[in-house]
């Protein structure tokens, strides 16, 4: 059972997410800003990580920045959570080590296939 | 495919985004004072959240809505912009619009309104560009061909941060037959390897009638990662084949369809949201009383008595945790006074412009907590005496400078502890109260005969009479037809009351008074024949008994007694609510005189039982709404008391008097 | 160790190298280490029966180090596979580059 880390400052967004992915039978965790996403990350190996990218206390860039500082999270697939509006955003992202990114808005079946085709 | 429906977030989504509006209404109001970058920020992030939240749970037009109010937040966080009175201006209107757009969502109507569209266009005009009307996408014609050739060489960096060209050439297998020549001439020796580098390159041919955009959207998060091209193998006109389409929807497809938004509208029985901290106190209590419970099992089976300490030191532990446990439970409904205080900053400012005055708004006491009940009520009246503070309290400027006074008034908003009561104050250092006008209006009014004589405290009394007003001019401020009488009104409804102190010169002085809480009450509880009513603490004047003389009898069936000067009308309990068995003639009971809404009566019970704390059981609830009865509460012996609405059962006298 | 692979019959001390379970960018430092010793060594065999999670870092170190030990002389073979390895190379073209043996029946 794939581990799937969900960081989003948003307790109806994170909900959506953590649910719909327990529901498909992965093993969730929640974190609601960056700092606590990179604990959580600390304390266990996650397969894939879901991030917002506006957060409190650590965005979801620097997050995914020294996430990728660590070696037991080069090449662990992380997607940005992110709208439409922010294409800047999404290179940011890609530029401090996102694998890519799910656009809001997004349902519970185009959230299930995304993290599907990253884990494969 | 899983069904998982959206709609079950919605609450949670109104809770986050309304804070979400409290904190960027706060931030903007610190901001006109200039403020800092990390201002500018969370009010960003904030427009944000609910853009995304309302794309996500269905809530189109308010996402199209706050789009383009983050599209100009986004020209400020980036510079582009400098944040000035307009935009501030147009982000508290947003504010205001998005706060109305929640209530309507709950209320599962229509979003957008003429208001939301006016600002809406605003918004975008701000930004520099027009709406579109209707995003009407022009269907793509993806180019076509029976074969691709895709040439793709991956950058170093790509494998680390997390896209496995395995992955990639996997879901292009998927779309198509492929065949693959990797390409290794530029792998390095092992020793000169970085392993988790790619130095690897691929040509693949793709067979299929697949479109350059489905091949395009694999590759769309490594664009920047790799160097890539797609060309196809047989150039052909379009074809007639069907077109097969990426796996992965494409972005910014449409939102969730057969979101029901009716399921969460109506059935708000309310809800508080509780710090982890209470609860665990709540469970350590329970743990204590089990174990409390454990020790005194011991003395069911036999009970010795020697071991009768033992049973005292159960029993005292038991009372004590009993009353924790009842304050901790308390303390659930107990919410801070900020929130109710958060929105003065706002009210403040635009009253004090409109006015031409100059205000600086103090608040002290916010942490301090309200029953979530009295929270809710308490608002109207606050901004009632705010709203009044700075229309008839503080002068102008130039009026402050002539008496010496600082041009900027003051108003200052505490909220604190006093035995078992809140107290709120609303203070201002205006004018204080104009003595000789509230008398000429109190004279004309008839309110009172003669403006002789009159105490400053009576003359404050004069303002809270029904229909007082004393503006010279009716602003549009205050002038809504709510009065003070109003306010004291809706205080005396949660068990409290306001006082007025003023100096002139000086300024004036509000103090509501508020019970902790509205579950519990003190009261005095009083037998009328078989059955037992308590009367609240706080209405209770004196208690006394009558002779039989002292009581006159009216024509129309009332009864008065002379009390202090007045005479007021008794109401008998045993007569109001039916009571088998009671006392029947005056000298054998008491009468309790009560008060409310500035009225008096006198109530004939049997006798008085005691002073007793009574936890409030909603009638309406358990039974049917009773007039003149606020609820019922559960006596020692486990039988059934019924609570005196005394302002019910005053309106209900003054209606029988007048029929 | 001496059991016979698909690739051809394994020397008699032949020097083997085995692969961890999932054999990922995340550990693909430590088989790097391995095999550059095992570059001064010959013959190899190669043990690719227990890969259960594979990537294209893997693949790749494969392919460097095969091509580095030939430029040796130095004979490489391999003992066997797994089917996640050998769908991995497949997929990526590089199943004759890294002279793997028939996919085994899963």
């Amino acid at each position: 059972m794939a581990k799937i880390l969900a960081v989003d400052d948003s307790a109806s967004m994170r909900g959506m997410v953590a649910l719909t992915l327990r529901t498909a039978g992965y093993d969730v965790s929640e974190a609601e800003n960056g700092q606590l996403a990179l604990d959580s990350a600390a304390a266990s190996r996650f397969d894939l990580v879901l991030a917002d990218v506006n957060m409190p206390v650590m965005d979801g860039i620097s997050m995914v920045r020294e996430l990728r500082t660590r070696p037991e999270y080069k090449g662990v697939p992380i997607l940005m959570l992110t709208t439409e509006s922010n294409t800047d955003k999404k290179m940011e992202g890609k530029a401090a080590g996102a694998t890519g990114w799910l656009v809001k808005p997004f349902d519970p079946e185009q959230l299930l296939a995304t993290v599907r085709r990253v884990l494969g | 495919m899983s069904t998982i429906s959206v709609a079950q977030f919605h609450k949670v989504f109104f809770e986050e985004s309304l804070e979400g509006l409290d904190a960027m209404e706060a931030a903007l109001l610190a901001l006109d004072e200039g403020g800092d970058a990390e201002l500018v920020h969370s009010i960003f992030r904030a427009a944000h959240s609910i853009k995304g939240g309302a794309a996500t749970f269905g809530f189109p037009e308010m996402a199209a809505f706050t789009h383009e109010a983050e599209s100009l937040l986004d020209q400020v966080r980036d510079g582009r912009r400098s944040i000035d009175k307009t935009i501030v201006e147009l982000m508290l209107r947003t504010v205001d619009c998005l706060r109305g757009m929640f209530d309507r969502a709950q209320a599962g109507q229509p979003l957008a309104d003429a208001d939301s569209e006016n600002l809406k266009q605003q918004l975008a005009a701000a930004v520099g560009h027009d709406v579109p009307a209707a995003t009407v996408k022009a269907a793509a014609k993806p180019a076509a061909s029976n074969g691709w050739i895709i040439q793709f060489r991956p950058h170093a960096g790509m494998l680390a941060g997390g896209n496995d060209p395995l992955r990639l050439l996997r879901e292009l297998a998927a779309l198509g037959q492929l065949v693959v020549e990797a390409q290794l001439d530029r792998v390095p020796t092992l020793d000169a390897l970085d392993p988790t580098e790619c130095h690897l390159g691929w040509r693949i041919e793709l067979t299929g009638a697949v479109s350059r955009d489905a091949i395009a959207a694999v590759f769309e998060w490594v664009e920047d990662e790799c160097d890539l091209s797609i060309e196809p193998r047989v150039a052909v006109a379009p074809p007639s084949a069907p077109v097969v389409e990426a796996v992965a929807a494409p972005a910014g497809a449409g939102v969730t369809a057969g979101v029901t938004r009716n399921t969460t509208s109506s059935n708000d029985a309310g809800s508080v949201r509780v710090g982890i901290d209470k609860i665990d106190s709540l469970i350590d209590l329970v743990g204590e009383l089990v174990i409390t419970q454990a020790m005194l099992d011991q003395f069911r089976e036999e009970f010795d008595p020697a071991r009768l300490s033992m049973l005292q030191e159960g029993l005292a532990h038991l009372a004590r945790h009993t009353r924790t446990l009842q304050e901790s439970v308390m303390g659930i409904r107990m919410l801070p006074i900020g929130s109710v205080f958060n929105r003065f900053p706002r009210l403040v400012r635009d009253l004090s412009q409109k006015l031409g005055k100059q205000v600086k708004l103090e608040m002290v006491g916010e942490h301090t907590e309200l029953d979530k009940t009295v929270l809710e009520k308490i608002g109207d009246p606050l901004v009632h005496l705010v709203r009044n503070a700075i229309d008839h309290g503080l002068e102008m400027p130039e009026k402050r400078r002539a008496a010496g006074k600082s041009d900027v008034g003051t108003l200052r908003l505490e909220a604190f502890h006093r035995g078992g009561s809140i107290v709120v104050e609303i203070v201002d250092d205006g004018a204080g109260l104009n003595r000789e006008a509230i008398i000429a209006k109190a004279l004309q009014k008839g309110l009172i005969k003669s403006g002789d004589d009159i105490s400053d405290e009576a003359v404050g009394d004069l303002i809270f009479q029904p229909g007082f007003s004393t503006a010279a001019v009716t602003t549009d401020l205050s002038g809504r037809g709510v009065g003070m009488d109003v306010v004291r009104r809706n205080v005396v409804d949660l068990g409290g009351n306001v006082a007025i102190k003023s100096r002139a010169g000086m300024g004036t002085t509000f103090t509501i008074t508020l019970p902790l809480t509205l579950a519990i009450i003190d009261g005095l509880s009083a037998a009328v024949g078989d059955e037992c009513y308590i009367v609240p603490l706080v209405s209770i004047v004196e208690s006394i008994q009558l002779p039989a003389d002292a009581v006159r009898s009216v024509t129309g069936g009332g009864e008065l007694f002379r009390f202090r000067g007045e005479y007021l009308p008794i109401v008998r309990l045993h007569q109001q609510f039916g009571c088998a068995n009671a006392r029947q003639n005056i000298e054998d009971g008491l009468v309790i005189v009560v008060e409310a809404d500035g009225s008096q009566v006198g109530l004939y019970v049997d006798e008085l039982i005691g002073q007793q704390q009574a936890v409030v059981k909603s009638l309406e609830a358990n039974y049917r709404r009773v007039e003149g009865i606020s609820g019922a509460t559960i006596l020692a012996d486990g039988s059934v008391a019924l609570i005196i609405d005394i302002a019910g059962l005053i309106r209900l006298q003054g209606r029988r008097k007048a029929a | 160790m001496g059991s016979k692979g698909k690739g051809g019959a394994v020397a008699a001390g032949a020097a083997c190298v085995g692969m961890p379970a999932d054999f990922r960018i995340a550990d693909v430092m430590d088989m790097h280490r391995q095999l550059r010793d095992a570059l001064n060594l010959s013959p190899v065999v190669l043990d690719g029966t227990t890969v259960d999670r594979v990537d294209t870092t893997a693949l790749q170190l494969l392919v460097a180090y095969q091509r580095d030990a030939q430029k040796r002389g130095h004979q490489v073979s391999w003992v066997g596979v797994s089917v996640p390895l050998y769908d991995a190379a497949s997929q990526l073209g590089l199943a004759q580059t890294l002279a793997l043996p028939a996919k085994p029946s899963a």
